[in-house]
Parts: C-alpha cells; sequence; structure tokens
C-alpha cells in the first residue's frame, strides 16, 4: 500500500477495550497499560507525543483515561477515532458493572472476584513506579524538570496538596522559568538530549 | 424535570468540573449523587466505591453506571456514563486544536514543559500512595517485589500480569483459606 496505513476503527476499540478491561482503580493505574499498548507495541504515538498527551491530559477536567482514549483515538481517526477508542474504554467498566450489580442485587456470591483483586492489589504500585520510571526518562531531563519533580511529589507526599494544584503549580513554573533566566548568560541550550 | 434528564445533566456537570480525576473526582460526585440529589444514602456510595475500585475501568464511569443503573436501570446507566463523557470530548479536541494550530507558540511550549515533570510526579505519588494501602504484609510485599522485578528485569506485558496475580489470588485464598 503507497498510503500510510489507517488505524482501523476496530483496532483502536479493541486496544482500549483491554486496557479498559484490566485496570483496576483507575487513573494513573492505567497509565502504564496505555503506554505500553499505544507507545510500545502499536507506535500509535511516540515518545514525545506521549508526553504532550499526558500534559495535555492531565491538566483537563475529567478522568484521565478518557480524556487520554479520545485524544490518542483523534490522532489515529479523527472525531470517529475517537469514538471509537472512548467505546472501547469505557464498555468493559459499563458491562461488568451491570453484571456484578445485578448479581449483588440477586444475592449472589462473588468472593472469587474479592480474591482475585487480593492477589492484584500488591501490583499496582509495581506497575505505577515502572511507568513512573519509563516517564522519567522523555519527561523529566533538566535539572529544571528534576526540580519540579522533587516538588511536586513533596507537594503530593508530605503537604498532601490537590493534584490539580500540583499541575497548575508546574505549568505556573514552566512559564516563569524562562522569565526569570533571561538576563543570565545562555548556557546549555534546552532540551537536545540524546 | 424527569429523572434521566436530571441524571444525564447531573453527570455532564460532574464531567465539566472535576479537575484531577480518580480519586480527586470522587468527593465531588459524593456531594453531587448523596448530598445534593439523594439519588443513595452515604452506605450506598460506600459499598459502590469499595465495587467500583476492585473492578476494571476507570472510577468515574463506574460509579456513574453503577448510580444511573440504580436510579434508572439500564437506560439509566448508559445516560449517566455518556453524560460524564460529553464534555471531555469538547475539552480535548479543543486543546487538541489548540496546540496543533499553534506548535511552536512559547507559551503553551513553555506550559507543557512544566505540566510534564509534574505527571510523572502523579504517577510516582500515586504509586507510594497505593504502596502505603495495599501492601500491609510480608506477603502481599513479596508480591509487590516480584510483580516489579518481572516488569522491570523481563518486560512482561501488564495485562498477563495482573491475569497471573490474580488467578494466583483465587488459588491462594483457597488452598489456604485466607
Amino acid at each position: 500500500m503507497p498510503e500510510p496505513a489507517k488505524t482501523r476503527l476496530w483496532e483502536l476499540f479493541n486496544v482500549f477495550a483491554q486496557i479498559g478491561l484490566f485496570t483496576i482503580g483507575g487513573g494513573a493505574v492505567m497509565l502504564p497499560f496505555i503506554q505500553k499498548a499505544v507507545v510500545e507495541d502499536k507506535h500509535w504515538l511516540d515518545d514525545e507525543e506521549f508526553a504532550d498527551m499526558l500534559a495535555i491530559t492531565n491538566s483537563a477536567p475529567g478522568a484521565f483515561t478518557i480524556n487520554a482514549a479520545i485524544y490518542i483515538g483523534y490522532t489515529q481517526r479523527g472525531i470517529v477515532g475517537s469514538t471509537a477508542a472512548m467505546l472501547g474504554m469505557v464498555t468493559p467498566s459499563i458491562v461488568i458493572i451491570l453484571i456484578l450489580a445485578y448479581m449483588i442485587l440477586q444475592g449472589q456470591n462473588i468472593d472469587w472476584l474479592q480474591q482475585f483483586f487480593a492477589g492484584v492489589r500488591p501490583i499496582v504500585a509495581a506497575l505505577l513506579l515502572d511507568a513512573a520510571l519509563k516517564l522519567r526518562k522523555t519527561m523529566v531531563q533538566s535539572r529544571f524538570d528534576y526540580c519540579l519533580l522533587g516538588l511536586g511529589l513533596a507537594m503530593l507526599l508530605l503537604a498532601s496538596i490537590n493534584t490539580v494544584l500540583v499541575i497548575i503549580c508546574g505549568a505556573v513554573l514552566g512559564l516563569l522559568y524562562p522569565r526569570l533566566k533571561r538576563g543570565q548568560p545562555p548556557k546549555d541550550q534546552p532540551k537536545e538530549a540524546e | 424535570m424527569p429523572i434521566l434528564l436530571q441524571l444525564f445533566l447531573t453527570f455532564i456537570f460532574i464531567g465539566i468540573l472535576n479537575f484531577g480525576g480518580g480519586y480527586a473526582m470522587i468527593a465531588f460526585i459524593q456531594n453531587q449523587v448523596v448530598n445534593v440529589h439523594g439519588w443513595l444514602t452515604v452506605q450506598e456510595y460506600t459499598d459502590m466505591l469499595a465495587i467500583s475500585q476492585s473492578t476494571p475501568g476507570p472510577v468515574a464511569v463506574n460509579t456513574a453506571t453503577y448510580t444511573g443503573f440504580k436510579i434508572g436501570g439500564i437506560p439509566g446507566a448508559l445516560l449517566a456514563t455518556f453524560g460524564l463523557v460529553v464534555p471531555a470530548y469538547f475539552i480535548i479536541l479543543g486543546l487538541m486544536y489548540l496546540l496543533r494550530h499553534n506548535p511552536d507558540n512559547p507559551t503553551l511550549r513553555q506550559i507543557i514543559s512544566g505540566v510534564r515533570p509534574m505527571v510523572v510526579a502523579l504517577t510516582a505519588g500515586s504509586a507510594v500512595v497505593l504502596a502505603f494501602e495495599n501492601i500491609t504484609s510480608f506477603y502481599e510485599l513479596a508480591l509487590f517485589l516480584l510483580s516489579f522485578l518481572l516488569l522491570r528485569k523481563f518486560k512482561l506485558n501488564p495485562i498477563i500480569l495482573v491475569l497471573t496475580f490474580g488467578i494466583w489470588g483465587i488459588a491462594y485464598a483457597n488452598i489456604f483459606g485466607v
């Protein structure tokens, strides 16, 4: 095919349905799954584009995972792609919750589900740590980036500051930093790593 | 106002106003669903949270589906869930439009460059919080270390990892009767 092959809508739906099906607890927990599928397996986004996607979807209101599905779907197939990815993301949740709500109303035993997740819960932290280490490569490069990372972690863990304020703080410091630095002799050119 | 329409509008409102996603949403949704509309009692909301946190998918979506189902059956579940998602379309596509038409705008680039390290901080931060919450015994610590090794050293697929450890959880409970 001379044209670059278009991502099929079914494929978008399918990839996000798998992500939606296997991630527990939502939000950040899904990040490693999305990263693996979208960057490492399908090559829909490169590391840079993935980093931009994360910055934008985390700055917007709403569930990060829904935002990410809409964003990534759009890069592949426009609005239709967004819809396919978003439907893929929510379909497993809707089906599972409906079945469980029904079973609970019928008074059925769902112990096996609790047991399954008792095995999964301890590994969620490992998944997130692995994702953070992978992200660090593209998203934290300069000394200023490391200062921000440290500041963000301190705000979250030591002061339990709301995640929104952490994001806003990053945006404001990102805006101020070049203005404060101006007037100093330009030493290192920003971000030409590798 | 018909209850289904009210449900739809409430979750649109939740979709627009809840920043921070995931856990930040929980208190906000609780206020709407429990205090403002009285669709669920606090007890029901807590039970629902336990279910949606131990089932796959975004917590907000699970909450919307469950609440919608309780109030309006399957149509209610679908309406609440799609209400939640509609605002995200406009917001994300709007932001993407802005970025794509001004790829070199210095102000935008500076904002993004400041937000990027914070996203890593959010991810690492939730890893730490979840580790403290979910690793409370040597058994769980062993599961955590083993899974971290499998991920870092052997690059195991996360989906296979979750399935394996989940099935192990069922086996462990039934063999050792914990």
